[in-house]
C-alpha cells in the first residue's frame, strides 16, 4: 500500500516528515498563546510523533529497496527552486535547481536519530519547561528545529541542504537566546550565530567551488561529475600576479610563483570549514559551550545529539568529494583529533556540569571526525548514533539533576555546579541509574555502544587512510601539473595517540562528574545564605519558585526524583545507550549497521586503504581501548573516592598556571577577541573614519570648498553698479562684433571617393568675399575677389592637391586657407564603412540599410567563440 | 544743399554719432534720470537710421514700421523708468544709480 | 456541474487563507483582522495568478497596448487632479491617494496576466518631437515589469505608513508621493533616452520635497546632497545620451533618442568608454556604490518613513535597473572590458557597508549602510552577466525592496513612539513587544540571508553566478569568496543591533510604556512578511517570469560585446543588425519604409546571432 501511495520516484511521504513539524511550528508560533499549554504540547509532541513514525515506514520501504550493492534512493521532486548557470554558460543557458528531498540509507539512519531522539526530548520538555511563560514559543522554536534539521538530513542537494543548515543555526540562536533578558544569553545566542556564519561561508565558497567545477548541486549531479575536481587550482597569487611585489627581485619572484592545489582540496577544506562551524571543531568551537546558556533540553537535542552532528553527517554525505583529496582528509581526522584532545583538556577543570558535557561533546564530536577522516564513515557515523543516545542521556540527566537543585538553590549559576552536588544517587535513582549507563557508554565500558563505536574508530584511525586519487599522483598539464599531497607514513600513529590520549582523559573527567554528582556527601546543604530570591532571569520561574519561602525555612527541600515526563526518555535513551553497540559489534561479527550503510560508501571505499595486516591488529588495539577505559576511570576513582580529591587539589597548587589555563579555556575566547574579532573591529573603525573624512571628505566637502571658493572669487565681478554692467554689455558687443566681422579662412570638404569628385565651400560671412586656387598651382585663379565661396573639382586615383583660398572681409582684411585633398585608391576591402549619408537628410534608403546589416551580421558570426557549445572548464586552468 | 534722399551716408553718421553721444552718457553719467535721458537718446538714433535706410529700400515701410514700435517701446520705457527711479528715490533719498548695489555681492 | 459550486470551489482557498489569516492576530479589532485576512488571501491571489500553469499561446496582439501609459499616467495625473481638491479635507486627499495607487498596483498586476516571453511587452510608440527624433515610447521585459511591479507594491505602503505619521501638510504629501511614484514608474517602463531622463529628473523633485519638508532636523542639508549627487551624475549622462544622439545622427541619417535604435550603434573604443563612464556616474551614483555612497546615510537618516521606504525600495533600484538596461545594453564593449573592475568595487561596497553598518548608532542609519551593501551584491550579479548573476541581482533588487522598505518601516514604528533612533536608548523590547520583536527578526533573518527568506535566493544566485562567470576572468573566485564573507558581516552588524534593542534587560524606564504595533502598521507589513516567504520557497514564481528577459538582455549584451571588439582600432560609429524578438522591430524608421522594410527586418530576426 505504501508503495501505491508513495511510488520511489516521486516519494511524497518525505514532504509530510517535514511539513509536519513546520505545520507544529506554525500552529505554535502564531497560535500557541490561544492554544493553551496542553494543546501546544499535544501540537508539538503529536506532530514530532508522526513524523517519526513516518520516518520508521520511509525506513522499510528504503530496507525494501536496498539490497546488497545497490544503493536505494527515494526522491521527492518538490518544484523547481532556482535556476543556476553552468561554467561559461551563454544567455539562456541555465540549470534548473529542484527544490527536491531524498532520502538513502544515511539519511534514513539519520532522520530517525533525529526525529526518534527529538521526541523523547520534547516529551522531557514538557515538563521540564512547564512553568515557563515562553512555553509555546520554546515549542514553537523547537518543532522549527525538527523542521529544519529534518531539511538538512532529507535535501537532495547541497543548497536545500543549506536551507536546514542555516535553519538549525537560526533556531540554535533562537533557543540559546530563549532567555533573552539576561545579556549573557543573547550574546552567546548571537556568538553560536555568527560562528556558524562563518561555517556557512565556507559551505557557499564550498558550493560556488563546486558549481564552477562540476557543474551540479544535486547529489547525482555531484555524484556523476566529483572526478572533475581533480584539476589544479591557483590559490596564489590571486590574479596573474602581485603588482607590487613584481620590482623585488628574487623574493618577488617567489611571491609571484604561482602556487596550486587541486580544486577537491579546495572544496574539502572550504566544506570542513562549515562541518567546523557547525560541528564545533578547532578554530569554531568556542560557541558550543556558551550555547549551554538555552535551556537544557536544547542542548540535549542540538547542541548534542542532532546539529552538531549535522557536520559530520555532511562529509559523510560528501564523501566522494572528500575522497578525491587525500590532504583535505588528513585535516578533517587531524583538527578532529586535535579538538578531540583539546576539549578533553578543557573538560578537566570545569565545575559547571553542562559545560563539562559540552567539552565532552566537543571531544567526542572530534572523535567522529577522526573516524570519518581517515575513511572509516560508517564508524564515524555509527558513532554519530551512539553518541546521540549517551550525550543525550547525559544532558537530559544533568537536566534532572539541575531541575532537582534549582528547586533548592534559586540560582542558575549554583545549581549547575558539581561542587554544589554529590550523593545525589540516593535522591534521584532513575536518574542516577540512567546516568550510570550513559556514562559507561561515554567511557568506553566494554560491550555499551559506546565502547563499540569509539573502539571501531580508534582501531581505523590506527589502520586505514586514504590514498591517492589517480595512480601517478599528478593532476593537470604541462607546467600546471602538480603532486597530489600523500598522507605520511606517520598519519596513523600520530592520529592513534591522539585519540588514544583523548580516551584516557574521556574516561577521567566523566568518572570526575560522575562520582562529583552522585557520590559522596550532598554539598548542597550548606548552600543557603548564598540563596538569591531573584532569579537571573527574571520571567524565568520555571521551577517552583513556591519553594522559595520554605527554602528560608528549613534549609531548602531536599533533592527529588524528576515526574515520569523526564525519567522515561531518560530510561528510553540509557537503554540503548546501553545496547546500541550491538548494531555494529565486529568483535561478534553482528554488523547490520556496516551493511545498511555500505552501498552509500562504496563509491568513496574504493579511495581508501588499509595498512598491511589490518586484520592482525583488532585484539592488540581492543586490548589498549580496555586499558584506556580502565586507565582513565581507575586514576579518576583513586583521585575522587579514594583520595577524596587531594591529588588534584595538590596537583592545581603544583601547576597554578596550568589549571587556571585550562579552567579558562586556555584563554581561546580573549585570543580570537583580540586578534580576529579585533582586527575586523578596528577595520570597521577605519572605515567609519575613511568613510567620513576621505571618501564625504573628498567627494562633498572638497568639492563644495572648490565651487564655493570660485563662486567667491566671482561674486567681485558682481558689484552692483549698473555702469559697470553695461561697460561689460559693451564690451561683449563689440567683441562679437569683431568676431562677426573678421575673416575667417576655413572652409568644409564634401568627399565622393569613388566618382572622384570633391567640393570645397569655404564658410560664409558678414561681408566676405573670396577668390581661389583651385589648380594648386600657387596661382591665384583670379585676381579679384568675388562671393563665389565653393568650387568643386575632379581628383584621378591616387591624386594629391591642395586648394587655397583667400577671404576679405567688409573692412578689407585678408586671410589664408588651405585644403589639402587626395583620393584614394580603390581598395576598402572589409573595411566597414557606415552607410553614406544620404542628401537632403532623407533616411537611408533600404538596400544600404540591409547591406549594412548583413556586413554586420557576417563579421560578428565569424567571431571566434559564436556558435561553440560551452565549453567545459579547461583542465588545468588556473584561476 | 546736399539732396536728401540719395546720400544715406549722413544719416546713418548722424544717427552713429548720436547713439555714441547717448551709450556714453548712459556709461559715465551716475544720475538716473540723465542716464534715461541717454538711452532715449539712443533709441532715437537707432530710428532715425531704420528710417533712413527704409528711404533706401522704399519698396516695403518695414523700417518705418518698426521705428513705431521703437517710439511705442520709448514712451514705455520712460514711463516705468521714471517710476522706478522716483520709488527708488523715495526709498534712498537719491537718484543715483550706484546707490541701487542692493544686488552686489 | 452547478456553477454555484464551481464557484465555492474557485474561492474556497482564498476563503480558507481569509479566515486563516482573519484568526492570526491575538485580542485585537475586527479591522485588523479582516485586513490581515485580505493580505493573506491576496498573497494567495498573487501566487496562483503567477504559478506557471499551462502555457497559453497568446497572440502578442492580446496585450492591451495602453496599458502601461495608464499605469504611468494614472498616478501623474491624480496628483494634477488633486491639486484641485481642497486643502480642508485631509481624509479626502488621503483616501483619493490610496485609491489612485490601489487601482496602479491592481492595473500592474495585469502586466503578468500574459505569457513572458523574451523581448519587449506592451509596446507603446507614439511621436512626440520627430524632428528631433524624441518619441513616446514605453515598453517592459521580464526585468523591469519586476520593478514597476515593486514600485506599485511599495508606494501605496509608504504612503500609508506615511498617513500614520505625519500630520501637517496632507496635501503636499499627496501631491509629491503620487507625482513620485509616476516618475518612477515612467523611467522604469521609458525605452526612449530622453523620456528616461525626463522621468528621471522628474522624480527628484518629489523627492526632495519629502526629505526637505516632512524630514528630520537636518533635512535642508540632506535634500541639497542628495539632490546634488544625483545631478552631477544626470549632467554627465545627459553628455553621452546628446553623443549618442549626434553620432546616430551622423550614422544613420537621422537622429533619435530610441533605446533600440541606439543600442545597434557602436562607438569606437574611446567615445564608448566616456559615454559609459557618463551613464555609470548617474547610475553609480544612484546604486549608490562606494565610494559615492555618503548622500544615502544622510538623505535616509534625515527623511520621513515613508521617504525612507520609497527611497529604499524603490530609487536605488533605478540605478541597477539603469546599469542594466543602458550601461550594458548600449555600452556592451565597455561594460565588458570594465566588468572585473566595477565588480571589485561592489564587491568593496559589499565589505565596506557591512563594516560601516557595524559601527553606526543610528538604526536608519544602519540600515541605509546595509543598503549599501546589499546593493552591491546587486551590482556584482550585474557584473557576472550570466544567468544566474543577473537573474540573482534582479531578484536580489526585489529583495532589498521587500526587506529593506520593511525594515524602514519598522523602524519607523519605534521612532514614532521614542522620537529617537538610537541604539543605545533601547534594550529588552522583546519583553513589551513582542510581536514587533517576532516581525523584526524575520525580517532580519531575510536581510542577513537565511534560507527560506528572500535574501538568500538573491544573494546565493549572485555568488553562484560570480563564481562560474566569464565576463569577471579569472577575478571570479576571488569576488565570490569575498562577497560570501560579506554574509558573514551581515549577520554580526544585523544581530549586533537586535541584540542590543530586543534583548537585554528592559533598564531604560522610558520604554516601560512602549506600546506594541499597531493596526495600522500591521496592515501595512503585512504584505512584505509575506514575500519574504513567498519568494524564499518560492522564487520560481519570480524567476520563471525573469529568466527569457534576461536571458535577452544578456544575449544581446554578448552580441554588442562582440560586436565591439571587432575592429579595437575602429574610429567610426558602426550600426549593428538588431537582434532579439518580433518587438524589438518597428522601431524609429518613419512610417512608410516600416512597412517597407518590414520582411528583411524578420529575416534578419531568424538569423539571430546566438541561438
Amino acid at each position: 500500500m505504501l508503495e501505491a501511495l508513495f511510488p520511489s520516484d516521486d516519494f511524497r511521504l518525505l514532504a509530510i516528515i517535514v511539513a509536519l513539524p513546520l505545520l507544529g511550528a506554525v500552529v505554535n508560533g502564531v497560535f500557541g498563546k490561544r492554544l493553551g499549554r496542553e494543546a501546544a504540547t499535544l501540537m508539538g509532541l503529536g506532530t514530532i510523533f508522526l513524523s517519526f513514525c513516518l520516518c520508521v515506514a520511509t525506513f522499510f520501504r528504503l530496507a525494501e529497496l536496498q539490497e546488497g550493492e545497490r544503493a536505494a534512493r527515494l526522491v521527492w521532486h518538490g518544484w523547481q527552486w532556482l535556476p543556476l548557470s553552468p561554467y561559461r554558460g551563454g544567455p539562456g543557458d541555465q540549470i534548473w535547481l529542484e527544490f527536491a528531498l531524498s532520502v538513502d540509507a544515511l539519511s534514513g539512519a539519520m532522520s530517525l536519530v533525529v526525529t526518534g531522539v527529538g521526541f523523547l526530548i520534547h516529551l522531557y520538555s514538557s515538563k521540564y519547561m512547564q512553568e515557563d511563560p515562553g512555553f509555546t514559543r520554546f515549542f514553537c522554536y523547537l518543532n522549527l528545529f525538527i523542521f529544519s534539521m529534518l531539511v538538512l538530513i532529507l535535501g537532495d542537494s547541497l543548497p536545500v541542504l543549506f536551507v536546514g543548515w542555516e535553519g538549525v543555526g537560526l533556531c540554535s540562536y533562537l533557543l540559546i537566546g530563549f532567555w533573552y533578558g539576561e545579556e549573557k544569553n543573547a550574546a552567546a545566542g548571537k556568538k553560536a550565530f555568527i560562528t556558524n556564519r562563518i561555517g556557512d561561508f565556507g559551505l557557499l565558497v564550498a558550493m560556488g567551488l563546486l558549481m564552477f567545477y562540476v557543474g551540479a548541486l544535486d547529489w547525482k549531479g555531484l555524484e556523476a561529475g566529483a572526478e572533475n575536481l581533480l584539476q589544479p587550482q591557483q590559490i596564489w597569487p590571486f590574479g596573474s600576479h602581485i603588482p607590487f611585489f613584481d620590482k623585488l627581485g628574487s623574493f618577488g619572484e617567489w611571491v609571484n610563483t604561482p602556487r596550486a592545489v587541486t580544486a577537491a582540496t579546495l572544496v574539502g577544506l572550504a566544506l570542513f570549514l562549515g562541518c567546523a562551524g557547525k560541528s564545533a571543531q578547532i578554530p569554531l568551537y568556542v560557541w558550543l559551550p556558551d550555547a549551554m546558556a538555552g535551556p537544557t533540553p536544547v542542548s540535549a537535542l542540538i547542541h548534542a545529539a542532532t546539529m552538531v552532528t549535522a557536520g559530520v553527517y555532511l562529509v559523510c554525505r560528501m564523501s566522494f568529494v572528500f575522497v578525491m583529496s587525500p590532504a583535505a582528509m588528513f585535516t578533517v581526522a587531524l583538527i578532529g583529533a586535535l579538538t578531540a584532545l583539546f576539549a578533553a583538556m578543557i573538560a578537566f577543570a570545569q565545575n559547571d556540569i553542562k559545560k563539562v558535557l559540552a567539552y565532552s561533546t566537543v571531544s567526542q564530536l572530534g572523535y567522529m571526525f577522526l573516524g570519518v577522516g581517515v575513511g572509516a564513515f560508517t564508524a564515524g557515523f555509527f558513532h554519530v548514533v551512539t553518541h546521540a543516545f549517551f550525550k543525550a542521556c547525559l544532558f537530559l540527566g544533568a537536566g534532572s539533576v539541575i531541575h532537582a537543585m534549582h528547586a533548592r538553590i534559586h540560582d542558575t549559576d549554583a545549581s549547575q555546579d558539581m561542587r554544589n552536588m554529590g550523593g545525589l544517587r540516593k535522591y534521584m535513582p532513575y536518574t542516577f541509574w540512567t546516568f550510570a549507563v550513559s556514562w559507561a557508554a561515554i567511557v568506553g565500558f566494554p560491550l555499551t555502544s559506546g565502547f563499540f563505536s569509539k573502539d571501531e574508530i580508534l582501531l581505523k584511525a590506527f589502520t586505514s587512510g586514504i590514498a591517492s586519487p589517480l595512480p601517478d599522483g599528478k593532476v593537470g598539464i604541462g607546467a600546471r601539473e602538480i603532486e597530489i599531497w600523500q598522507w605520511p607514513p606517520w598519519a596513523g600513529y600520530l592520529l592513534y595517540g591522539l585519540g588514544f590520549v583523548t580516551a584516557v582523559c574521556t574516561a577521567f573527567y566523566m568518572t570526575r562528574l560522575f562520582i562529583g554528582i552522585f557520590f559522596g556527601e550532598f554539598r548542597g546543604w550548606k548552600i543557603v545564605k548564598g540563596y538569591k530570591a531573584a532569579h537571573g532571569h527574571d520571567d524565568h520561574h520555571d521551577h517552583g519558585s513556591h519553594h522559595a519561602e520554605l527554602g528560608l525555612a528549613i534549609q531548602g527541600p531536599k533533592p527529588h526524583e524528576s515526574p515520569w515526563q523526564m525519567w522515561v526518555p531518560l530510561a528510553v535513551l540509557a537503554t540503548l545507550a546501553g545496547v546500541g553497540g550491538f548494531l555494529n559489534a565486529h568483535l561478534f561479527h553482528l554488523h547490520p549497521f556496516d551493511s545498511w550503510l555500505e552501498p552509500v560508501f562504496a563509491d568513496a571505499a574504493k579511495h581508501v586503504k588499509l595498512v598491511e595486516g589490518a586484520e592482525g591488529y583488532v585484539y592488540p588495539l581492543l586490548g589498549l581501548a580496555v586499558l584506556a577505559f580502565a586507565g582513565g576511570v581507575g586514576a579518576a576513582y583513586y583521585v575522587y573516592v579514594q583520595q577524596r580529591g587531594e591529588p588534584a587539589q595538590r596537583f592545581t597548587e603544583a601547576l597554578p598556571g596550568l589549571h587556571r589555563a585550562a579552567e579558562q579555556k586556555f584563554l581561546v575566547d580573549e585570543l580570537y577577541e583580540e586578534t580576529a574579532i579585533g582586527s575586523v573591529d578596528s577595520l570597521a573603525d577605519v572605515a567609519v573614519v575613511a568613510d567620513k573624512w576621505v571618501v564625504d571628505g573628498i567627494i562633498a566637502r572638497f568639492t563644495a570648498f572648490v565651487v564655493g571658493a570660485a563662486g567667491s572669487v566671482l561674486r567681485f565681478l558682481q558689484n552692483g553698479r549698473v555702469q559697470a554692467y553695461s561697460l561689460s554689455m559693451v564690451v561683449g558687443v563689440a567683441l562679437i562684433g569683431w568676431m562677426l566681422l573678421a575673416p575667417r579662412a576655413e572652409a568644409r570638404t564634401r568627399v565622393d571617393d569613388e566618382k572622384g569628385v570633391y567640393s570645397v565651400t569655404a564658410a560664409p560671412g558678414l561681408g566676405y568675399s573670396y577668390r581661389w586656387d583651385a589648380n594648386g598651382d600657387g596661382e591665384w585663379d583670379t585676381k579679384d575677389y568675388a562671393a563665389a565661396n565653393e568650387i568643386s573639382l575632379t581628383l584621378e586615383v591616387a591624386q594629391k592637391r591642395t586648394v587655397s583660398f583667400e577671404v576679405k572681409n567688409a573692412l578689407g582684411q585678408t586671410a589664408m586657407g588651405e585644403v589639402p585633398l587626395e583620393r584614394p585608391k580603390p581598395d576598402r576591402s572589409g573595411a566597414f564603412e557606415p552607410a553614406p549619408a544620404p542628401p537632403d537628410g532623407a533616411p537611408p534608403p533600404d538596400a544600404d540599410a540591409e547591406q549594412n546589416a548583413e556586413r554586420a551580421l557576417k563579421i560578428i558570426e565569424n567571431l571566434p567563440g559564436i556558435k561553440q557549445p560551452p565549453a567545459p572548464p579547461a583542465s588545468g586552468e588556473p584561476q | 544743399m546736399i539732396p536728401i534722399g540719395n546720400v544715406i551716408e549722413h544719416y546713418v553718421l548722424l544717427a552713429s554719432v548720436i547713439f555714441v553721444l547717448g551709450a556714453v552718457g548712459f556709461l559715465v553719467r551716475r544720475n538716473a534720470l540723465v542716464q534715461l535721458m541717454s538711452v532715449e537718446l539712443m533709441l532715437n538714433a537707432v530710428n532715425l537710421a531704420l528710417v533712413a535706410f527704409n528711404r533706401q529700400h522704399s519698396s516695403d515701410m518695414n523700417g518705418q514700421m518698426v521705428s513705431f514700435f521703437v517710439i511705442a517701446v520709448a514712451a514705455a520705457e520712460a514711463a516705468v523708468g521714471l517710476a522706478i527711479v522716483l520709488s527708488f528715490y523715495r526709498l534712498k533719498s537719491s537718484v543715483f544709480s550706484d546707490e541701487a548695489d542692493s544686488l552686489r555681492h | 456541474m452547478n456553477p454555484l459550486i464551481d464557484a465555492f470551489f474557485g474561492f474556497a482557498p482564498y476563503l480558507i487563507a481569509f479566515a486563516l489569516g482573519f484568526l492570526i492576530p491575538s485580542k485585537r479589532s475586527r479591522f485588523e483582522r479582516v485586513a490581515v485576512g485580505s493580505v493573506v488571501a491576496v498573497s494567495l491571489l498573487l501566487i496562483r495568478a503567477l504559478w506557471p500553469g499551462p502555457v497559453v499561446d497568446a497572440e502578442p496582439g492580446a496585450e492591451w497596448k495602453p496599458l502601461l501609459t495608464l499605469i504611468v499616467f494614472l498616478p501623474i495625473g491624480g496628483s494634477l487632479f488633486l491639486l484641485f481638491l481642497p486643502r480642508q479635507a485631509p481624509e479626502m486627499l488621503k483616501r483619493f491617494t490610496l485609491g489612485i495607487l490601489v487601482l496602479d498596483f491592481l492595473a500592474s498586476l495585469w502586466l503578468f496576466g500574459v505569457p513572458w516571453t523574451k523581448g519587449w511587452h506592451f509596446q507603446h510608440i507614439a511621436e512626440w518631437v520627430p524632428s528631433l527624433g524624441i518619441r513616446y515610447h514605453v515598453a517592459v521585459d521580464g526585468v523591469s515589469a519586476w520593478l514597476v511591479l515593486l514600485t506599485t507594491l511599495s508606494t501605496p505602503i509608504a504612503v500609508y505608513v506615511s498617513f500614520g505619521s505625519i500630520k501637517t501638510r496632507i496635501k503636499d504629501l499627496c501631491f509629491s508621493f503620487l507625482m513620485l511614484q509616476g516618475a518612477m514608474l515612467g523611467a522604469f517602463v521609458a525605452l526612449d533616452l530622453f523620456l528616461f531622463f525626463v522621468f528621471w529628473e522628474l522624480l527628484l523633485v518629489p523627492m526632495i520635497l519629502l526629505i526637505g519638508v516632512w524630514g528630520g532636523v537636518e533635512r535642508i542639508k540632506a535634500a541639497y546632497k542628495f539632490f546634488l549627487f544625483t545631478m552631477v551624475g544626470s549632467m554627465l549622462m545627459l553628455a553621452a545620451i546628446l553623443y549618442l544622439v549626434y553620432t546616430h545622427n551622423q550614422v544613420a541619417g537621422y537622429p533619435s533618442f530610441d533605446y533600440l535604435a541606439l543600442s545597434r550603434l557602436v562607438l569606437p573604443a574611446t567615445p564608448a568608454l566616456l559615454c559609459f563612464l557618463g551613464f555609470f556616474a548617474a547610475f553609480a551614483i544612484k546604486v549608490p556604490m562606494v565610494p559615492v555612497h555618503t548622500w544615502l546615510p544622510d538623505a535616509h537618516v534625515q527623511a520621513p518613513t515613508g521617504g525612507s521606504i520609497v527611497l529604499a525600495a524603490v530609487l536605488l533600484k533605478l540605478g541597477t535597473y539603469g546599469y542594466l538596461r543602458f550601461c550594458m545594453g548600449l555600452f556592451p564593449g565597455p561594460a565588458g572590458q570594465n566588468a572585473a573592475n566595477i565588480a571589485g568595487v561592489a564587491v568593496a561596497g559589499i565589505i565596506a557597508g557591512a563594516l560601516l553598518a557595524w559601527k553606526q548608532d543610528d538604526v536608519k542609519r544602519l540600515v541605509a549602510y546595509s543598503s549599501v551593501a546589499h546593493m552591491g551584491f546587486v551590482m556584482l550579479g550585474l557584473c557576472a552577466a550570466n544567468d544566474a548573476g543577473v537573474q540573482g541581482s534582479v531578484l536580489q533588487m526585489l529583495n532589498h525592496g521587500v526587506s529593506t522598505g520593511a525594515l524602514f518601516l519598522l523602524v519607523g514604528v519605534i521612532y514614532d513612539r521614542r522620537h529617537t533612533r538610537l541604539i543605545r536608548e533601547f534594550g529588552g523590547l522583546a519583553k513589551v513587544m513582542p510581536v514587533y520583536t517576532a516581525l523584526f527578526i524575520v525580517i532580519t533573518m531575510s536581510s542577513v540571508g537565511v534560507p527560506g527568506t528572500n535574501g538568500f535566493i538573491g544573494e546565493f544566485m549572485v555568488i553562484m553566478g560570480t563564481f562560474v562567470s566569464s565576463s569577471l576572468g579569472m577575478n571570479a573566485k576571488l569576488q565570490g569568496t569575498i562577497a560570501a564573507f560579506g554574509v558573514i558581516l551581515a549577520a554580526v552588524y544585523m544581530l549586533m543591533m537586535v541584540q542590543k534593542v530586543f534583548f537585554g534587560p528592559l533598564d531604560n524606564p522610558k520604554n516601560k510604556k512602549l506600546k506594541d504595533i499597531n493596526v495600522r502598521e500591521v496592515v501595512a507589513i503585512a504584505p512584505l512578511i509575506a514575500l519574504v516567504f513567498v519568494i524564499g520557497f518560492f522564487p520560481n514564481l519570480f524567476l520563471s517570469r525573469m529568466s527569457e528577459g534576461v536571458a535577452a538582455s544578456i544575449q544581446r549584451f554578448e552580441a554588442g560585446r562582440r560586436a565591439y571588439s571587432v575592429d579595437p582600432g575602429r574610429k567610426q560609429a558602426l550600426m549593428v543588425p538588431r537582434l532579439g524578438g518580433p518587438m524589438e522591430r518597428g522601431y524609429p524608421e518613419p512610417k512608410q519604409e516600416a512597412e517597407a522594410a518590414a520582411p528583411p527586418a524578420q529575416a534578419l530576426n531568424a538569423a539571430e546571432v546566438s541561438p
